[in-house]
């Protein structure tokens, strides 16, 4: 998944001593779709199997962080937007 | 991105390392798709979806970001980047197919790249293509307009697909109906699975900054 920023400009923003302002969302915790009210039909998800299970991660979430650290099925995955 | 354990750099599209302790390894990738919200619930309902515990200021600014207005590429991030490839316009929306085929006469492994704008590929519904020796097919997502892509053989038999119903995809040599996960719904190969074609849905810019040899999908072409 496409991100705004490359590594050489997250390293720009530090030799400018400005801070990151994508902070990694680690294990932010999932819900059943039916519980998942605030997403429209034509929201974008990016989605996700380990394990012959699947989740989904919103767009529209995960921008602000670009990256999302979380585990599935006892498996570790790195999300990047 | 870098890890907090040995400061090594390694780049998001590609899960490569390129600077530190790690250079020269790569993290596992796992094959993922841009779904509609629809279209992800109606395939996947076992499946789980994560909730909005984050800050509401990410979530707000999120919302900008994921589907800006305006796509405004920041003045001092270009410049971390070479020139821009003007063959499309840098924020163009797309999915890129990375095929890579070890060649029969010397056993390299020969790389192609290809770049399929989202909005001809909505007009089209179904995209029929090769790259390299591979048929492939690209899928349009009538709900969001983000596309998820296959290899079109099954069986070593090569498929052909036109749009059907929404959401589902004809392919002509069976007669079978296919999902966007890629599942025969319907017809002779009802049961079997497309295997995914190695993609990844980006903007124009960061493909092919990464993969600088790309070439285009044209509609027609």
């Amino acid at each position: 998944m496409a991100t705004n920023f490359d590594q050489g400009h997250l390293l720009l923003l530090e030799e400018m001593g400005l801070p990151n302002p994508f902070k990694t969302w680690r294990y932010p915790g999932a819900i059943p779709l039916s519980s998942a009210r605030f997403l429209a039909d034509r929201d974008e998800v990016l989605c996700v199997e380990r394990g012959g299970a699947w989740r989904a991660y919103p767009l529209r979430l995960i921008a602000a962080h670009h990256i999302v650290q979380d585990q599935m099925q006892d498996q570790e995955v790195l999300v990047t937007f | 991105m870098r890890d907090k354990e040995t400061g090594s750099c390694w780049l998001h599209f590609t899960g490569e390392c390129v600077m530190g302790r790690y250079a020269g390894h790569a993290l596992a990738l796992v094959p993922t798709s841009l779904l509609s919200w629809r279209a992800f619930r109606t395939l996947y309902p076992q499946a789980t979806v994560i909730g909005p515990t984050n800050p509401l200021w990410r979530r707000l600014l999120g919302r900008i970001i994921s589907n800006p207005p305006v796509f405004v590429m920041p003045g001092f991030f270009r410049r971390t980047m070479r020139e821009p490839d003007r063959r499309l316009p840098e924020s163009e929306l797309g999915l890129g197919l990375v095929i890579r085929q070890r060649r029969a006469s010397d056993s390299v492994i020969e790389s192609a790249e290809r770049f399929y704008p989202r909005r001809p590929v909505r007009g089209a519904g179904v995209i029929n293509d090769r790259i390299g020796d591979i048929p492939v097919m690209i899928a349009s997502d009538p709900w969001s307009g983000s596309s998820v892509a296959f290899v079109a053989v099954m069986d070593g038999r090569e498929l052909h697909f036109r749009p059907a119903e929404e959401g589902l995809f004809l392919d002509e040599t069976t007669g079978t109906l296919f999902d966007l996960a890629g599942r025969g719904v319907r017809g002779p190969l009802q049961g079997r699975r497309l295997h995914p074609a190695p993609s990844i849905s980006a903007r124009w810019y960061g493909f092919v900054t990464t993969y600088p040899r790309a070439s285009i999908w044209i509609a027609g072409g």
